[in-house]
């Protein structure tokens, strides 16, 4: 690979963003050991990445000014509106109409819905998920999306991590992460999706020493259809 | 030898006779070249040199067990033998990486390093400024949160190709910062 086929070909780009096969990434290595050019660009790439990860939510953009609108002078004698004259009535009106929907619509729902909950389960089909080493992360697919969903993950136990982190990225939403005592983790783990979306349900586990420095001793995902 | 040239034969009959220059040379060269390896790799710290120090040791005996006869091959061999030291030394450690692999990039005891950082910090802050709300959010779910990417494209309605073009121009960008 020469210069102009690593840049035709994005392989910075790409290789930053981990999407090189195995001959590519052994190719463009063998490049960028003799081209000073793209060594310089895959460090930068880097350290835009590093920079990105270690920002974590403290990078945020910063506040915009606020927006100043000028006041113009009215040229018209102010008159007061129908809801500007009447705003009692309205507002009772309003505090009815919720008031009524409170009653009549969300409470039931929710009476509903704790009852639904509170009913005993049979749950079906919890099946033992083995997640593999941060190298290799098997799949497990299921084709259940809308249902519940419950796996045991078999956790890499090991002596010296007090508690583990366990860290689900669902397909949409906020990552969700839960913390394990060490003691709990030598059993199964229950992991329970009430509703799976279809997508890919990333599980990450780390174990902490308690010395605040975890480390990902897991990874798997769940895709479910 | 510079960085764009490939090691001649002299430069390896030379390293091969232990001479003490070819050897500074080499070390210096290579650790530069193989710290951006292991970093895309996430592997940084004292398991960056466990590694950097044990594909050292293989490269410089195979050198001198003439294993290596031409010089062109040097950079070729150098990086096989590095990647099969990151996979035995994975093998061995049941791959311990930092949950936060930045966290090792981060931390730093030296003030010069910490107001270094300080400033990429800023300088890249404005990088993201200057984007839109829908190329930072997807930026951040590639590297920070590492999701997977199709996902992260399937979701933001963006294609792969959106992808690279994005990082491209951002990398120019904090590049641009860099230069002003």
């Amino acid at each position: 690979m020469d210069h102009s086929e690593a840049v035709a070909a994005g392989m910075v780009e790409r290789f930053v963003l981990d999407e090189l096969s195995g001959a590519e990434l052994d190719a463009f290595e063998e490049h960028y050991f003799s081209c000073e050019t793209c060594l310089v660009d895959v460090k930068a790439a880097l350290d835009f990445r590093d920079a990105v990860r270690i920002s974590g939510g403290k990078l945020q953009p910063a506040i915009a000014e606020p927006k100043v609108i000028p006041m113009v002078p009215s040229t018209r004698e102010a008159h007061a509106s129908g809801i500007q004259r009447y705003w009692g009535a309205w507002a009772a009106v309003l505090a009815v109409a919720f008031a009524g929907y409170q009653s009549f619509v969300t409470i039931p729902g929710l009476r509903v819905t704790i009852a639904e909950l509170r009913q005993p389960h049979l749950f079906t089909g919890a099946t033992v998920f083995r997640m593999g080493n941060r190298a290799v992360s098997p799949d497990s697919s299921v084709s259940h999306a809308g249902q519940p969903l419950h796996f045991f993950l078999e956790l890499n136990t090991e002596p010296q991590f007090r508690e583990y982190h366990i860290r689900i990225q669902p397909p949409f939403g906020p990552d969700v992460v839960s913390r394990v005592p060490a003691d709990l983790a030598k059993d199964n783990v229950m992991l329970v999706i009430p509703k799976s979306v279809a997508g890919a349900y990333k599980i990450t586990v780390s174990g902490d020493t308690g010395q605040g420095d975890p480390r990902i001793i897991q990874q798997g995902e769940i895709s479910v259809q | 030898m510079n960085l764009n040239e490939c090691p001649s034969n002299d430069y390896l009959a030379k390293l091969a006779s232990a001479d003490p220059a070819t050897t500074d040379h080499f070390v210096r060269h290579y650790t530069n070249i193989l710290q951006v390896k292991l970093r895309a790799r996430t592997i940084y710290g004292h398991e960056a040199e466990e590694i950097r120090q044990e594909t050292f040791r293989r490269v410089l005996s195979a050198v001198k067990e003439g294993k290596i006869r031409d010089g062109t091959k040097l950079n070729a061999y150098v990086n096989s033998t590095c990647n099969h030291v990151i996979s035995e030394h994975f093998r061995h450690t049941s791959r311990l990486l930092p949950l936060d692999a930045s966290a090792s990039w981060q931390s730093t005891d030296n003030t010069e390093d910490a107001v270094l950082l300080a400033e990429k910090l800023e300088r890249i802050r404005k990088v993201l400024d200057k984007m839109s709300v829908r190329d930072r959010e997807i930026l951040n779910a590639v590297f920070l949160e590492e999701r997977d990417k199709d996902a992260v494209c399937l979701q933001l309605g963006v294609n792969r190709d959106y992808l690279r073009v994005l990082v491209h121009r951002a990398i120019n960008s904090f590049r641009q910062e860099f230069l002003q």
